[in-house]
């Protein structure tokens, strides 16, 4: 395991209209501190290098810095992800944390930030980034894309070039409190893919690195820098939420994909029981989907990313956003 | 864009993305596979032309070592010797190629998670 992504807290100072996890008020039975810390452990008995602070708003919990504390102490390393709006009282702990990278969600423009995350909340969240930058702290911009907000792709990075962070660009999925109707269009998701594909070209990656994140990168023949080794669910990385129970990926938020509770086993009974995050690891068992079947990428790639897969069709290996399939549908190469 | 659907030219637009740029981007990546293609042949090449040499100047007459300390492969100095050398050493060109090239390129899309970028840049 090398990865795993912690919803520390299901409190959260917004109210994101894209957001998976509905986040607002805090799960009713969340992980104490000394649970937390047993977390930590066992974590690092798994080998796990990179652990991810997430929310909710992960600062909102008392007890954050001591937990990311202990998993400094444990040799694993931290990150921290947040809105950024409240980072003016936090800046001192979080810089003697030493994270990795804080990623900071800004999605777009001030109007269609503010119409995704509330309003008065723009400027917190670029002050945010420009004090993390002044703390010399690596940075990473997490831009959420809907049809709310794709449009302003260019605009943004007129705001956040040469800022000195990274960029990583993302899809909304209708889980939690997004809207079906607004996630992209195969065409609007592919433009914003030819954006990023251009921005490399534009800029060195020492001054702006875009990515796009893991719901990007299925066997393109035209866009450069495009590798996809399948989904890490389960197989690298995994997610745990506020009350203990572990998941694939925290965008998985299904009941139906629990693998257990930190409560009731160990992580690594968990991590190493034979039926664990079946849909990954049970690749012989892997039905491909109507979008994917007959793909000669289809064993490989498994079928693009699960969460976008089956929150978009209901079933896993089915992804119907894949460069592959809509080169083959919309471009002519 | 004729290679495109119209609805995508339309949304390539919406994002300041003009006809240059797409055509940029395939020239691109054309580009990146033909001098990937051609800089792995040099290498695995080269890397065949030295061993060869190599392993027939280590059986030379002028070859200051004994068969002993030079190896028992190098030293051999048969033309199987040469050519096994010839291709172990072509075989190690071509996967520190892929390997440099894995390394020296940071990919642009599938970052499993959002600091991975700050990863590959450092």
């Amino acid at each position: 395991m090398s990865c795993a992504v912690w919803e520390f807290t299901l409190e959260c100072n917004l109210r994101c209209t894209h957001c998976g996890s509905s986040a607002g008020v805090p799960r009713k039975d969340e992980l104490t501190t000394n649970e937390s810390f047993s977390v930590c452990e066992q974590l690092a008995d798994l080998g796990c290098t990179d652990v991810s602070l997430m929310g909710g708003e992960s600062f909102l919990r008392s007890d954050c810095f001591t937990i990311a504390r202990s998993v400094k102490d444990l040799g694993m390393n931290v990150c921290f992800v947040s809105n950024g709006t409240m980072m003016d009282r936090y800046i001192d702990k979080v810089r003697r944390i030493e994270p990795k990278v804080v990623g900071i969600s800004l999605d777009g423009v001030k109007e269609s930030h503010e119409q995704v995350r509330g309003r008065n909340t723009w400027e917190k969240t670029v002050s945010a980034i420009e004090l993390l930058r002044k703390s010399d702290i690596q940075t990473t911009v997490i831009t959420t894309v809907s049809k709310l907000n794709f449009k302003d792709l260019p605009k943004l990075k007129e705001i956040i070039i040469g800022k000195g962070v990274n960029w990583q660009i993302q899809i909304a999925m209708p889980f939690g409190n997004f809207q079906r109707e607004l996630t992209l269009s195969r065409e609007e998701f592919y433009a914003t893919a030819l954006f990023i594909a251009k921005e490399r070209i534009r800029n060195k990656f020492e001054d702006l690195p875009v990515v796009g994140a893991h719901c990007y990168g299925y066997y393109s023949k035209l866009l450069p820098g495009c590798h996809w080794n399948g989904c890490t669910a389960g197989i690298s990385s995994i997610g745990i939420t506020s009350d203990g129970n572990i998941v694939g990926c925290l965008s998985m938020g299904n009941d139906r994909f629990l693998e257990g509770n930190v409560r009731q086993r160990r992580l690594r009974d968990i991590w190493e029981s034979a039926d664990s995050f079946p849909y990954n690891r049970k690749t012989g068992e892997m039905i491909p989907g109507p979008n994917c079947t007959g793909c000669k990428n289809e064993l490989e790639c498994g079928g693009g990313c699960c969460s976008v897969s089956y929150s978009m069709t209901g079933m896993f290996h089915n992804d119907p956003y894949c460069f592959c399939a809509i080169e083959k549908e919309m471009l002519d190469v | 864009m004729r290679w495109m659907s119209s609805k995508l030219t339309d949304v390539c637009r919406d994002l300041q993305l003009a006809e240059s740029d797409m055509r940029e981007i395939r020239e691109m990546e054309e580009r990146s596979r033909l001098r990937t293609i051609v800089a792995g042949a040099v290498v695995v090449a080269g890397s065949f032309v030295a061993g060869y040499l190599i392993s027939g100047y280590a059986s030379s007459e002028s070859y200051p070592f004994s068969a002993a300390t030079a190896g028992p492969i190098i030293a051999a100095g048969s033309w199987k010797r040469r050519w096994q050398l010839g291709i172990v050493l072509a075989l190690l060109a071509f996967l520190s190629f892929f390997l440099g090239a894995a390394l020296r390129d940071p990919p642009s899309f599938g970052a499993g998670t959002y600091y991975e970028a700050y990863s590959r840049k450092t």
